[in-house]
Order: C-alpha cells, then sequence, then structure tokens
C-alpha cells in the first residue's frame, strides 16, 4: 500500500535544475509548494487512470486512462476573459465548429432536464 | 525530455536485422538457427520472421538490388512468407497467418516506424474505392464497400474525397491516400471535415475512430467527424424497426460501456429507442446499420452540414465556423433566458 502522501518529485531535483536552467536561487519554501501541487496533481491524475483501468476491468493502466485523467487534472486552467477570447479566436475552423457542437449539445442536455 | 530511439534501437526491440543471406531461400535448419529463439509452438518465431522478411525485401528494393515489389501483400505472402513458414515447419491453419503478417507490417510501420508501405511498393486493393477530389479536405468515407455507388455520386456531385473502408481501415490505404492528398499540394496541416457512414453501434464506432487514428498518424491531424448514421437521422417508429441488439460478448463489454458513454455525449433524442432492459435487469443494447438511413436521407443531411463547407479557404471556413459558433452562443442565450 503506498504512503498517503507520495513523493514523485524530489526537492534536490527541483532546486538544482532552477539552480542550473536559469542560474537562480529558490527559497525552500518556494521549492516546497511547487512540489506539493504536482504530487497532489500526479497522485490524483493515477487514482483516475487506475479507476478507469479497474472500471474496464482491467489490470493494466493505459494510455487511454492516463489520457482523460491528464486532462481533468493537468490539462484545464482557469482563464480570464481576455485569454478566454484569445483562445477562441486561434483555433482553427474544425475546432471552432467543435465548440458550437458543445454548446449545441449542452442546450439540448438542458432541455431533457427541463 | 527522454530522446526519441533511434533507427538501429527500434530495429532491435523489434529482433530485426541485417541478413546477408536472402532469408526466403534458406533451408529449415538455417530458419531454425536464426529464428529459433523465442519460438514457442514453433520452430521458429514466426513474428520475428515475417518482420525480418519483410525488412530484407524493403533493403534490398532501398539499395536498388530488386525493383519495388508492385503486389499486393497477399502476393508477398504467397510469394515470400508462406513457402518460407511451410519450410520452418511453422505454417498452419489453425491461426491466420496471413492477418498475422498485416499485424507486423502495420507494427513496423506505425508502431515502431522504421519503414512505410510504399518503400516497399505493395499495391492498395482498396485503390478502386478511394478517390480524391478538388474539393480534398472534405472527405465522405463508409465502413462498408456497398455504400461506393453512394460515394462516388456525392463525389462525382460535388468533387469531394470519398473512400469506402470495406471493415477495419487499412493502414496502407489511408497512407496511399494521404500521399495523393499531399501530392495535390494540399496542406496537411488545414482543416479536414471528415463524414462517416458506418455502424451505429461499437463496432462501427470502433472503425472511425481508427480511419481518423490513421489520418492522423500521416499528418492529418486537424479534423472535424461528423457522423451522418444515427438515431436521430430516423423517427422513432423507424428507430424500433430498424435496431437490432449489440452482441454483449465478453470481449465487447468495455467496448460497448464506453460508446455508450460516447453516444450519449451527443444528446440524440432517439437515443431512448436503443437502450433496454431484459427481465433480469440487465442492459440490452441496440445498433442500427449503416443501411437504416436511406440515400436520399443521407443526401439532404450532406447538402444541410457538408455543402457550405465545401470550396472554402481556411480564412473563409474560419469565418463560416465563427458565425456558427454566434448562432450556437445566440442560441444558448435564448435557452438560458427562457
Amino acid at each position: 500500500m503506498p504512503s498517503k502522501k507520495p513523493e514523485f518529485l524530489r526537492f534536490n531535483t527541483i532546486k538544482e535544475y532552477i539552480n542550473a536552467a536559469f542560474g537562480m536561487r529558490s527559497s525552500k519554501g518556494a521549492v516546497q509548494k511547487f512540489i506539493r501541487a504536482f504530487d497532489s496533481a500526479i497522485k490524483d491524475t493515477l487514482a483516475d487512470a487506475g479507476k478507469a483501468a479497474k472500471d474496464n476491468k482491467r489490470n493494466t493502466v493505459l494510455e487511454a486512462d492516463i489520457e482523460p485523467a491528464l486532462e481533468k487534472h493537468l490539462g484545464k486552467k482557469h482563464l480570464t476573459w481576455e485569454e478566454m477570447t484569445e483562445e477562441i479566436i486561434r483555433q482553427n475552423p474544425t475546432d471552432l465548429g467543435k465548440i458550437s457542437k458543445a454548446i449545441n449539445d449542452y442546450i439540448e442536455k438542458e432541455k431533457e432536464k427541463k | 525530455m527522454p530522446k526519441p530511439e533511434s533507427l538501429r534501437d527500434r530495429l532491435r526491440k523489434a529482433g530485426i536485422r541485417h541478413y546477408d543471406e536472402l532469408i526466403h531461400d534458406q533451408p529449415k535448419e538455417w530458419l531454425i538457427k536464426n529464428f529459433g529463439e523465442g519460438a514457442d509452438e514453433y520452430p521458429v518465431n514466426v513474428a520475428r520472421l515475417m518482420r525480418n522478411i519483410v525488412w530484407q525485401t524493403r533493403e534490398r528494393i532501398q539499395k536498388g538490388e530488386k525493383p519495388p515489389l508492385r503486389e499486393l501483400i497477399r502476393t508477398f505472402w504467397y510469394m515470400y512468407i508462406k513457402p518460407t513458414l511451410s519450410r520452418a515447419d511453422a505454417l498452419t491453419t489453425e491461426t491466420d497467418q496471413y492477418a498475422q503478417l498485416i499485424d507486423n507490417i502495420v507494427y513496423m510501420v506505425k508502431d515502431i516506424s522504421v519503414m512505410e508501405y510504399k518503400d516497399i511498393g505493395f499495391r492498395d486493393d482498396n485503390q478502386a474505392h478511394r478517390s480524391v477530389g478538388a474539393n480534398a479536405n472534405i472527405i465522405l468515407f463508409s465502413e462498408k464497400l456497398g455504400h461506393q455507388d453512394f460515394l462516388s455520386d456525392i463525389a462525382g456531385k460535388y468533387k469531394v474525397s470519398i473512400l469506402a473502408l470495406g471493415g477495419q481501415p487499412s493502414v496502407l490505404t489511408s497512407e496511399y491516400f494521404v500521399d495523393v492528398i499531399r501530392n495535390m499540394k494540399i496542406n496537411l496541416q488545414r482543416s479536414f471535415y471528415l463524414f462517416s457512414i458506418v455502424d451505429y453501434d461499437p463496432s462501427g464506432w470502433i472503425i472511425r475512430n481508427a480511419f481518423v487514428d490513421n489520418l492522423k498518424f500521416y499528418g492529418v491531424t486537424n479534423t472535424r467527424v461528423v457522423d451522418l448514421v444515427h438515431p436521430d437521422m430516423l423517427t422513432p417508429d423507424e428507430v424500433k424497426l430498424a435496431r437490432y441488439a449489440v452482441p454483449a460478448t465478453d470481449v465487447m463489454i468495455a467496448k460497448n460501456k464506453a460508446w455508450l458513454l460516447e453516444v450519449r455525449k451527443r444528446n440524440y433524442k432517439n437515443q431512448q429507442y436503443l437502450e433496454d432492459e431484459n427481465k433480469k435487469g440487465e442492459r440490452i443494447l441496440y445498433g442500427l446499420e449503416a443501411e437504416s438511413v436511406s440515400a436520399t436521407r443521407l443526401s439532404g443531411e450532406i447538402e444541410r452540414v457538408m455543402v457550405p463547407l465545401i470550396g472554402k479557404s481556411e480564412d473563409l471556413l474560419k469565418i463560416y465556423e465563427l458565425e456558427q459558433l454566434d448562432n450556437a452562443i445566440k442560441a444558448l442565450i435564448i435557452h438560458k433566458i427562457t
């Protein structure tokens, strides 16, 4: 049974990387905060992927299990209105079509609830 | 970032290497000596033997020692693989060894990317069922060859690209199909709209997804798939008449569940007629054959969803899609205030 708080990232690795890549020092608190956030995200992602594999009666976690879990825990970010507008305008035509479809699907789903 | 594996490493991991001797000409003892390692049921490791014959053929063609094959994979099987397996006492009718050859070539092309089909010059037995039109980025494809005439009619009318897959899509067909598009100087990074005529069931959607995945592998990454066969293309009565129970075998249970999850996201109104329960309270899933939607109705839908996209540059497509998005947002506003 893994420990409740697994440590996926090592303190020294992060500290040394910041030093080597940017030639900068880093505070203990900054590195710890960074590690806590990522350790927690990795743990949640792996838990979701493991559940998806189990739901599909598999003992092996596959890429197909990891992908949606990554999207859920790491792929999303909160955007400001400006960022969101930029993000939409940046999309290619096929992805814009997917957004329209998602909105229309949402409307249909909501209508069913009423 | 891990360094991508070198060609040599990928070949080594797949058990492929250079042989000076012509593998398919060698006697049984030589074959067993060179391919006996890892052998299980037969005197030789069949997968490794197949891969090495394929690789050696490619090597010889690339070096100009042999002209490109210009034959079907089926012919390659009869010419080189089957006699060699027979000589090594590894030929069997218990498993489909031709399918095993196909799988091994797919592995070499897609999984470890050490070759392409055209390196050897394999002919595409599906060539008659595909064409690329002037509007190459609009692709109408079907699961079954039975829709070929319909596809040809649409291609003739709108100059779009068409492909009748004839079951599980072949990677070879996808490679050659994309090659034709590339040779027409079409930017593969542009938007591609795919219109599918596949059975509305887990297997049909697996076929559809495999085709999209193949296109992606060959560089067509910006795609949007529009399904033309779904329950809302029929009336509730038509759905009830056309539906058939999706097999719920052990192999299919997980696939059926994944499919149901996907179709429910689409919020088709008539999906409710495709889900039921038996007396034991077990779920029965129903599907629809692609043929359950008539050609007339398919044509009507194509007119509505495909024709507005034809002949548009990327900029015009973007304007069109932004207008569609504007309409969707307006519909959302109306929905929220009513």
